[in-house]
């Protein structure tokens, strides 16, 4: 068992393992940043499907019930461990084994939107929808001892601070724009706006106009994160893990599955622009970028 | 029976990890049952690393693992099997229970007003068509169905409501539907459903493609159904 002491300010019990039923109108959900939460699992010796805890802004104070490992991966210098009257810093992107009773302490992020602490063994969660966590909340967990301390000499993304490039595929919906729609929106910096959240990152900027006749508005059809989609007010939605499976605006872009971690790390009022690039270039850039995070795992003696 | 030439479906990658197969532009029966019976074919026999399927209107997004097969290699698949995939059978047919009216359809009566017709009519012709499951989505378990009797054809609600109970039938334009879940909505009410179209065990009643048949019901069966969860669909 592992107790949530305080929940900080969103953390959400994520897995990667797809239940497939988008179909049904489920969301897709899971970890906003994949390869962030993959690193923490990972770390801890979990498998890379493993459900951990996603945090937002801030870590949340949790309490140990059993002696374990955890790993946190993200953009913090350190973290902080409650263990009988004394604290210690102990390393971030590492395992750090853990003793019953022991408490981590909330820290902020300090780099980036969100960090992954993955627990060893994983929790036993159902990630169908999951919901964020709270205050008290008791985890099930194992303990166990870890079989080999791992360390990331590098994060395998570089969190982006307050302006990102993110690369695209021309939308399924491209022809709806106009020319001049589509020099805006490949032209300008959009703004993150605070009204966004796992489903979703409303951007602000130069609207993006339709072509000629086209509402923005289109039947209905699967819709996945990554989407950019363009609502009748020209200003552009960036889908994320908890987009909803459909959708009916028109969709201007697709940023590629290597950059969706640099979106899920940014914070509002970041600027994002966006390039195009073509599906055979995304797939060598989810290639280094997954070579990237096998190579930045180091086991320590 | 396979596409001619003229209606061969389109692909289009969608992003990097997806392809849709794209059907001509508009709502129609008979194009949605090409998307549901390329759905059943791609899952009954796809290569390795097609990973899901979202069926809509006259779409079919088919997601791929780009690291276990090539964008070249879906298309080739999605390709052979567009050609070849035969109608499906006709769906499942679903009979829903519904009381309209009171508390549980406040609208029924705008609706009929708006269609100049009594509300007994309004009901009987809403319960009378067999509807189309076209797609699931919007929420878990939401049914977009088609078949509606134009004449009951009402625009939303200028305020929407701030919560629509789950089970809530109602009716937006032209499209009728049911509400899974207690969410805000602006559709107009007509009545309810006692039984669960989505739960976490059962999942999700509808899939596209069935049929579904309103069935009338009065406030003593809603209760029974709702206390002994009983209800042959």
């Amino acid at each position: 068992m592992t107790e949530i002491v305080k929940k900080g300010f969103l953390t959400i019990p994520v897995s990667a393992k797809r239940h497939l039923l988008e179909r049904f109108g489920v969301p897709c959900g899971g970890p906003a940043d994949r390869i962030l939460y993959t690193l923490a699992n990972r770390l801890v010796g979990n498998p890379d499907d493993a459900c951990a805890l996603e945090a937002t802004m801030v870590l949340p104070e949790i309490r140990f019930h059993e002696d374990g490992a955890i790993a946190v991966a993200g953009g913090l210098d350190r973290l902080l461990l409650r263990r009988g009257s004394e604290t210690v810093a102990v390393p971030v992107n590492a395992t750090v084994p853990v003793r019953a009773k022991d408490v981590l302490l909330s820290v902020p992020i300090v780099r980036g939107m969100r960090a992954y602490l993955a627990i060893l063994g994983g929790i036993r969660c159902d990630a169908l929808r999951a919901k964020g966590v709270s205050d008290g909340q008791m985890l099930l967990t194992d303990g166990g001892r870890p079989s080999v301390l791992r360390s990331a000499n590098a994060l395998p993304i570089r969190i982006p601070n307050d302006e990102v490039e993110l690369r695209v595929i021309a939308g399924v919906q491209q022809e709806l724009f106009s020319k001049e729609g589509e020099a805006v929106f490949y032209g300008s910096a959009y703004t993150y706006t605070p009204d966004s959240s796992r489903m979703g990152i409303r951007l602000s900027g130069p609207a993006v106009a339709y072509s000629g006749g086209c509402d923005g508005n289109i039947l209905s059809e699967g819709m996945l994160p990554g989407d950019v989609q363009i609502p009748p007010s020209g200003q552009p939605i960036l889908m994320l893990t908890d987009c909803p499976a459909t959708g009916g605006y028109a969709k201007i872009a697709h940023v590629i599955a290597a950059d969706l971690p640099l979106a899920a790390q940014l914070r509002p009022g970041a600027r994002i622009r966006f390039r195009q690039t073509d599906v055979a270039w995304a797939h060598v850039a989810l290639r280094r970028l997954l070579l990237q995070l096998d190579a930045c795992v180091t086991d320590r003696t | 029976m396979s596409g001619g030439m003229e209606n061969r479906p389109k692909l289009l990658p969608h992003g990097d990890r997806a392809v849709d197969i794209v059907f001509e532009n508009r709502i129609s029966p008979a194009i949605n049952r090409r998307v549901i019976a390329l759905d059943a074919a791609i899952r009954s026999g796809a290569p390795e690393g097609i990973i899901n399927c979202i069926p809509a209107y006259r779409t079919l997004t088919v997601e791929y693992d780009p690291m276990r097969i090539t964008y070249g290699q879906v298309c080739l698949f999605l390709r052979g099997i567009a050609m070849t995939a035969d109608l499906p059978q006709q769906g499942r047919l679903l009979r829903i229970p519904v009381l309209y009216g009171g508390a549980y359809g406040p609208d029924l009566e705008t609706v009929a007003a708006h269609a100049g017709l009594s509300v007994q009519e309004t009901i009987q012709r809403h319960a009378e068509p067999e509807y189309h499951v076209y797609m699931i989505g919007f929420l878990p378990g939401f049914p977009y169905l088609g078949g509606l009797d134009p004449k009951l054809a009402c625009p939303r609600k200028a305020t929407p409501r701030l919560r629509v109970e789950g089970g809530s039938v109602g009716i937006a334009g032209l499209q009728t539907g049911i509400y899974p879940e207690a969410s805000p909505g602006g559709w107009n009410l007509i009545g309810r459903t006692p039984i669960r179209l989505f739960d976490a065990d059962t999942l999700s009643l509808l899939s596209a493609g069935d049929r579904v048949k309103f069935v009338p019901i009065d406030a003593e069966t809603y209760r029974a159904i709702c206390e002994t969860g009983v209800w042959n669909a």
